[in-house]
């Protein structure tokens, strides 16, 4: 049914896509593979929002700015859209990686930056002093530079800067309660999105991909690997300053604690596993299918706001069935079942 | 019990931990613990003070935030039986909160 459907839908027949899927352009290879997964039918739209697909980023439009190491923001404007770089690293960082999000969820989700009705996206770098942090305030993106010794600065890394900016995208949509198992999952779509637009960026298969968030900012005097492992949650670091990476890989090892809004950055390894074992059981580049599964659940009115990790798994493994078939859906669910969430 | 009840008691003691925040590794919550008894007069006065205006500020984080780091404070009266708890968002904390958790005794 399916390949009745791309027959009828498919601008670009069918074998010039598989063409261009071995083309050596990655920007080609990426864009034949998402369009043949739109014209397969795989995705529940419209034809006419079809034709729409991909859309550029034609909405973008960042500002960085400098907290000069204070706490006050947004700072100094010191770089907007289409301005050339300027003489701060961790300026021309933000402003890249952010347009490196932004052309992501607009590429392969339709969506035009936050709201998806061309929000500004303004990042602020070089707040506080030694500031191991970064994190969204509800307007924008804030960076610290770290302390040099722990942690180099938090622009250094694509996907957390797209962490941050998921943050925003979640609030504009699904808008998970942040504590306890909503809260874990809210910090997990920000992982789960910010490994994906590192892997869009770099052209990477689920396959190939580290699945690690935060490679980049530990300095060589840390015990470990990044801040996160998604695919071997609690083994990222085991350091002396740091301590043990607290993150347990399924529900037998769930934290219940009341430390860190009830574990949201403890107990997001569990979706993150499920969303690695999806990813890389589904093969292929992970925003093709598994991402898009993700995606749409931020928009599914199945799902409210203080939802659990079995709310979660039900919808997306609903999702995979009805965007794309059955044996997507056996793949999800083992995913979840793998973790040891009930679906 | 009230929390100004716990710092009238002479065995009463506070915890405060940096929580939250992008990286929340253990390691960096480094959580200090004060016993009351071991304070003077004119620094049991300050942490009330202290505890007062934190009472004022404490709250989660607000809506659509996050990875913002929190001081979470407990006091008990006596050892492993806390009585209240609040949470300060880093951004609102008091420099002097700042410092106790910087400088306080492990």
């Amino acid at each position: 049914m399916h390949e009745t459907r791309a027959r009828r839908r498919g601008i670009v027949p069918p074998h010039m896509l598989e063409r261009l899927k071995t083309h050596a352009d990655s920007g080609l290879r990426r864009c034949a593979e998402t369009t043949q997964a739109l014209d397969e039918g795989l995705l529940a739209v419209e034809p006419s929002e079809a034709a729409a697909l991909p859309r550029r980023a034609a909405g973008l439009e960042r500002t960085l700015y400098d907290a000069n190491h204070t706490q006050r923001l947004p700072g100094t404007p010191m770089r907007g859209e289409g301005d050339a770089p300027v003489a701060d690293r961790e300026v021309n960082e933000g402003y890249d990686d952010l347009g490196a999000t932004y052309r992501f969820y607009a590429d392969v989700f339709d969506r035009d930056s936050i709201d998806d009705a061309g929000m500004p996206l303004d990042g602020s770098v070089h707040y506080g002093r030694d500031y191991m942090n970064a994190f969204w305030n509800g307007r924008e993106m804030v960076f610290g530079d770290g302390d040099g010794r722990i942690f180099k600065p938090f622009t250094r890394s694509l996907n957390v800067v797209a962490h941050e900016l998921t943050h925003g995208v979640t609030g504009a949509t699904i808008d998970l309660v942040y504590e306890g198992q909503s809260g874990a999952l809210n910090e997990s779509i920000s992982d789960v999105f910010g490994a994906m637009t590192e892997q869009y960026a770099n052209d990477e298969t689920a396959a190939q991909a580290s699945w690690l968030i935060g490679a980049e900012l530990l300095t060589e005097a840390v015990q470990g690997r990044a801040l996160r492992d998604m695919a071997q949650p609690g083994t990222a670091y085991d350091d002396d300053q740091l301590g043990q990476d607290p993150q347990p890989a399924d529900m037998a090892h769930y934290v219940d604690t009341r430390q860190d809004n009830g574990g949201v950055h403890i107990n997001s390894g569990i979706p993150n596993r499920a969303f690695y074992l999806a990813a890389t059981a589904l093969s292929g580049h992970s925003w093709v299918v598994a991402g898009h599964i993700w995606y749409a659940a931020l928009t599914d009115s199945r799902l409210a706001r203080d939802t659990d990790f079995a709310g979660f798994a039900a919808v997306t493994t609903a999702l995979a069935e009805e965007r794309f078939d059955s044996t997507t859906r056996d793949a999800v669910r083992k995913a979840w079942q793998a973790v040891g969430v009930d679906v | 019990m009230s929390g100004d009840d716990v710092l009238a008691s002479t065995t009463a003691w506070l915890w405060v931990a940096r929580e939250g925040g992008l990286v929340a590794a253990p390691g960096l919550a480094r959580p200090r613990q004060i016993a009351l008894s071991d304070c003077t007069d004119i620094e049991r006065a300050r942490i009330g003070r202290l505890i007062g205006d934190c009472r004022r500020l404490s709250g989660r984080a607000a809506r659509n935030t996050a990875d913002q780091r929190y001081f979470r404070i407990v006091l008990g009266r006596v050892p492993d039986e806390p009585v209240e708890e609040l949470c300060i968002p880093e951004p609102d904390a008091p420099d002097a909160l700042s410092m106790l958790w910087s400088d306080g005794p492990r």
